[in-house]
């Protein structure tokens, strides 16, 4: 096994080849109790008539993290917390057939979440360290034991057409990248917030104006029992900024925006933000008076940040593979398989464009690529990936849960679930900005359509409730009426129809220009969400769309009146 | 409400506490009362041309500042503080006769809560505050007015209550302000806390552990906490008061060979750093408790088991607390799903003649012992009253909130609640007087007597619990659990004491309280933390050691789990 050291002298910190066979003198204590319990377990832990472990792996997060909220000027919270958590994962059988992958119905899902998870101490004690591996091991191993013997038995009698693996085979690789957790100074920006939700409140009929900012500072140790190894940092800030306001006919409109970043220094500047949200602000308030939307079909224009939360909250899931577990009832049929499995080599776009995720891009644009990352939380390098070639289907984002014709890891086990980093869309074709706005005009008048709609805002999470949502796709945030003469009109209280994945193979045309933006990606559903990084950044860098047949619709909510009493606000 | 199960989980754990500062003294309150005030008689004005106009609307701010950091086997786990302020809102419509806090009957429909909480800025800064508030009122308001509605129809078509009274008593609207000195005085020990000295102790009360690779836990935290309540009312109520805890909690947990798990829990709770035991004291407790883990691993387990023990004054005092003091909150009384076990008693003996129960929340020690269910004003700004519910035997009265009882019209200041719920009568000191006490050697002496004569070989006594559940509903079983952590088997030759293990007690109330024989000089305090439908609130229970002549035990459900398949980690110095 090839070794190498982390030194620390000072606050530099350096990688070295060791040649020595002194591999582990400067190494970080956690990591020296995370071996010594591995090797201690991999050699004896085993009950009596039970398969011993055939893998372990061990992840501690170290991880600062603070902030602070603001609201209308004021503070409302402000702190910051350290924790040091430790996952065990203990797999019995091989990799085929394994424990992992399957759903126990007489375990309660917070005993799940909880299995194999402990705080490790703040203190480099590695007796201590060792004591909590050694228990959470133990734990982990046995419910191991119980979960195979349970998954056994399911599949007794069950005839396996066409089995894929449990777990994918990977080259061990160690991956020791600097990395320290130094906190944040969060004070400056408690002010800076403070200041920004001030300066927002521009209207009296801005009910809530509320800033945050957040910074993580993470190590990450992994090691497991195939011989990888990763020491890597997780750093990442982001300011979100987010307005509401009441229509007189008690809808609330509200509008948002988050900024992300590694450091402090990626931010923009106060001035930039304060620019930013009075500008969302104003957006705003215009929103609060807008006529309501009508039901449409016909051409829609997607532009800029709508296209760039239209794609992550429609296309980007489509490419993660995603595969369900098994359970010894009846198959839980409702958890999600991306369509696009079955479409592998099959066009899903126009022939023109190409899409690809690339977590190496680490900057964009003169900008930092808040989405870039190293190595996954399996361990397993990030690889750059082209998923669409002209149009066709290449491939998945995959983690080690192999999916059919999808059996290796490209690196991308992100938030508990495989996950974009830095997705891409590129077309060979793309048309400058105006052309494309002009284009859509060109459109409305050859279908004879009154008016079209024009999208530029909405949010990157779907925060509504299937019931909420009726079927319809997302919610519109800054949506326009527009005539063929090119007038516009911003509307509120509409949503896109549901959007087929067929939606975007049929995309008329894209922009040459592309935009960057972030958001937090939450986890693939059905995938059971990790400590410390229960989501993670993903950045998008993508034109904006020209769809030829898209449906919005007016949203169905029951309006609260507004409140009888005046709003302290207005004198 | 639909509650019919009540988990009183008393962990050992005492929070919470008391006003500090001369009680009549008038300090300069905080801008923060001003606020408040003007922003209620904003909204109540705005609301009054209403169809349905609110009669009350109170606002409370609670503002807490915690700071905690707990260590396990000898090293920090983790330390940190928070602060967080929150207002609660409570707005009524209808009248003090009928509102929209009535119960529903029969009427399996959900009622949201009636609190609306909402958090405000940690300073103060008049137009967020208010702003908060007036969102929360309107939302409150909206509420209510729709409960009312549901309320009245309820009424016109259900059965006549069997005890019809208010849903709202008229109280004396209380002014109150400790809060200058002693707000500044939480504020301060907590912000100029230097935790490092605590991270040590806590260090090194938790170092013992690690010798022996046996244990499977054992863990110290210290949690100190400043609660500054703010309270106004338009009936001109306006309290403000600050309460500080300080609180350091060990727990431990070994594992006998069939796989049993055994806890044990020690806390200590006092109002200031100084009332804290010192460290040596600690320590001396920590060995203790790790020798009691080892005695305990090896222990006999007991067969199920019926006839006399004896209650520890701690046993006894959570005894009490579960299966008597839940039984006479006085909204329970009027809770048409609930058994009512003492509704319609008042007057009779419910207790041997030699006891009385006293509830006084006044009371902010017994001894030298700090009792944590100590506070001058309620949840719904009553002033505290010390309330002797049974006396010599015979129930007096209940606790009482502002929702009157059929011949108890006001309340004797036990509306109690969690931040941000709506409060409920609740628990607050129990003390458990005797007039019959037998030196404590001579009360052994009893049981022995007492097993003879059941022609049993030995009686059982409960040295220490950790906490119980009881249920108080109409369709369940009218029963109660409480987990020992110690127990011993007292034999009636004169074989030792011997130490037992897995045994749960349980029983039926009322057959209970009918078998307490005698009480002994021995007293306990047991300060925790009790939950029910209006959240966890600090209470205290004092008693004398009991002698029951019949107690019941069954088995203890148990862990499947094995002990650990490897040794401990072998330290390596």
């Amino acid at each position: 096994m090839r070794t190498r050291t982390l030194v620390a002298a000072g606050t530099a910190v350096w990688l070295a080849l060791a040649t020595a066979p002194e591999p582990h003198a400067q190494e970080a204590p956690i990591l020296v109790a995370m071996r010594e319990e591995m090797q201690r377990a991999m050699a004896g832990l085993r009950l009596k008539d039970e398969p011993a472990p055939y893998y372990i792996a061990y992840s501690v997060t170290d991880a600062w993290n603070g902030g602070a909220i603001s609201r209308l000027g004021s503070i409302d919270a402000q702190g910051s917390a350290r924790a040091r958590t430790l996952q065990v994962e203990v797999r019995v059988g091989d990799y085929p057939f394994d424990s992992s992958r399957f759903f126990d119905r007489t375990m309660n899902p917070f005993a799940q979440f909880v299995a194999g998870l402990a705080v490790v101490p703040l203190d480099d004690d590695p007796a201590v360290m060792r004591r909590q591996i050694w228990l959470a091991t133990d734990g982990a191993y046995k419910r191991a034991v119980s979960t195979f013997s349970k998954k056994k038995a399911a599949f007794q009698n069950r005839s396996q057409t066409d089995p894929i693996p449990d777990f994918s085979r990977e080259s061990p690789a160690e991956t020791l990248l600097p990395s320290s957790v130094e906190p944040v100074d969060t004070k400056p920006w408690a002010e800076i917030v403070r200041r920004v939700t001030a300066a927002s409140a521009t209207s009296p009929d801005i009910q809530t104006a509320t800033a945050s900012f957040n910074a993580l500072v993470e190590t990450r140790y992994f090691l497991n029992s195939e011989g990888f190894k990763v020491v890597a940092p997780n750093r990442s800030v982001w300011v979100s900024v987010d307005v509401q306001a009441q229509a007189d006919d008690g809808m609330m409109v509200r509008d948002e925006f988050s900024v992300y970043g590694g450091t402090v220094a990626d931010l923009p500047s106060e001035a930039d933000l304060i620019a930013r949200a009075q500008a969302l602000a104003g957006r705003v308030t215009a929103l609060r008076v807008a006529p309501l939307g009508d039901d449409y079909s016909g051409p829609v224009l997607v532009e800029g940040q709508g296209a760039a939360a239209l794609m992550a909250q429609t296309l980007v899931p489509l490419f993660l593979s995603q595969r369900a577990p098994d359970t010894d009832g009846p198959a839980m049929g409702t958890a999600p398989v991306s369509p696009f499995l079955t479409r592998i080599g099959s066009r899903v776009l126009p022939d023109s464009i190409s899409v690809r995720d690339t977590p190496s891009l680490t900057r964009h644009d003169n900008a930092a690529v808040p989405g870039a990352f190293v190595v996954d939380e399996e361990g397993v390098k990030a690889k750059d990936v082209t998923l669409v070639e002209q149009g066709r289907l290449v491939t998945l984002l995959t983690s080690r849960t192999p999916q059919k014709g999808l059996l290796q890891s490209n690196g991308h086990a992100r938030g508990g679930g495989a996950q974009a980093a830095v997705f891409q869309m590129q077309s060979a074709r793309g048309v400058p900005a105006a052309e494309l706005k002009a284009k859509f005009l060109e459109l409305l008048k050859t279908q004879g359509k009154p008016f079209g709609y024009i999208v530029r805002g909405m949010s990157f999470v779907d925060q509504e409730s299937p019931a909420a949502r009726a079927g319809g796709g997302p919610r519109l945030g800054q949506a326009f009426k527009v005539t063929p003469d090119g007038k516009e009109q911003l509307v509120r209280g509409v949503r896109f129809g549901a959007i087929a994945h067929a939606t975007y193979r049929d995309l008329l045309d894209v922009s040459a220009d592309r935009g960057m933006h972030s958001y937090r990606g939450t986890p693939a559903p059905g995938s059971i969400p990790l400590p410390g990084s229960g989501s993670a950044i993903v950045t998008v860098i993508v034109p904006s769309l020209l769809f030829e047949d898209l449906e919005v619709q007016r949203t169905k909510e029951v309006l609260q009146k507004p409140p009888v009493v005046p709003s302290p606000r207005k004198k | 409400m639909n509650y019919r199960q009540r988990s009183c989980v008393i962990v050992l754990v005492c929070l919470s506490a008391v006003t500090g500062g001369a009680q009549g003294r008038r300090d300069p309150p905080s801008p923060l009362l001003g606020i408040l005030r003007a922003e209620l008689r904003r909204n109540l004005d705005g609301l009054k041309t209403e169809p349905v106009p609110p009669y009350y609307i109170a606002y409370s701010v609670h503002d807490v500042r915690r700071v905690s950091a707990t260590a396990s086997f000898g090293a920090l786990m983790s330390s940190g503080q928070n602060r967080n302020r929150a207002a609660s809102v409570d707005v009524r419509v209808g009248d003090y006769a009928l509102d929209n806090t009535h119960p529903l009957r029969g009427d399996g429909a959900f009622v949201p809560s009636r609190i609306t909480r909402v958090p405000i800025p940690l300073t103060d800064d008049e137009m967020p505050i208010r702003m908060s508030l007036w969102r929360s009122t309107d939302r409150a308001f909206r509420q209510a007015v729709e409960t009312l509605a549901r309320a009245k129809t309820n009424v016109a078509s259900k059965v006549q209550e069997e005890n019809p009274a208010p849903d709202f008593s008229r109280e004396e609207p209380e002014v109150h302000s400790s809060a200058a000195p002693p707000l500044a005085a939480g504020a301060a020990v907590l912000a100029g806390l230097d935790m490092k000295p605590w991270e040590d102790r806590l260090r090194r009360l938790t170092a013992p552990f690690a010798e022996d690779p046996l244990m499977l836990r054992g863990e110290a935290q210290l949690a100190v906490e400043a609660v500054t309540r703010t309270y106004v009312s338009n009936e001109g109520a306006e309290i403000q008061d600050t309460q500080i805890s300080w609180r350091l909690f060990v727990q431990s947990m070994t594992k006998a060979e069939d796989g049993m798990e055994l806890p044990l829990y020690l806390s200590y709770y006092s109002r200031t750093a100084e009332g804290l035991p010192p460290e040596r004291q600690m320590l001396t407790d920590v060995r203790d408790m790790l020798a009691m883990s080892a005695r305990l691993r090896t222990a006999p387990m007991v067969d199920p088991y019926s006839g006399p023990a004896i209650l520890s004054g701690r046993a006894a005092g959570v005894f009490f607390h579960e299966i008597f003091g839940h039984r006479v909150e006085g909204h329970r009384q009027r809770n048409a799903d609930d058994a009512q076990t003492f509704a319609g008693r008042v007057g009779q003996p419910v207790l041997p003649a030699f006891l009385s129960v006293v509830f006084d929340p006044t009371q902010a020690k017994l001894g030298t012992t700090e009792l944590a269910g100590h506070y001058l004003y309620d949840d719904e700004g009553v002033k505290a009253q010390r309330v002797t519910v049974v006396d010599k035997g015979v129930l007096k009265t209940f606790l009482l909130s502002r929702r009157p009882l059929k011949g108890f019209p006001v309340s004797n200041g036990h509306g109690r609640g969690q931040t941000g719920q709506a409060p409920v009568s609740r628990q607050s000191n129990l003390l458990v007087e005797s007039t019959e006490i037998v030196p404590h050697e001579k009360l052994i002496g009893m049981l022995k007597e007492e097993a003879r004569r059941q022609g049993k070989t030995y009686g059982l006594l409960f040295d220490n619990i950790q906490g119980g559940f009881t249920f108080t509903g109409r369709d369940v079983p009218n029963a109660f659990t409480v987990q020992p952590l110690v127990v011993y088997r007292i034999h009636t030759d004169d074989r030792p004491a011997e130490l037992v293990r897995g045994v749960d007690l349980i029983g039926t109330p009322l057959a209970a309280f009918g078998k307490i024989a005698a009480t002994s000089d021995q007293r306990g305090i047991f300060n925790g933390m009790c939950g029910a439908e209006s959240g966890s609130v600090p209470v205290a229970a004092a008693s004398p050691a009991l002698l029951v002549t019949e107690v019941e035990v069954q088995k203890k459900s148990r862990s499947q789990e094995t002990r650990p398949i490897l040794p401990a980690p072998v330290k390596k110095d």
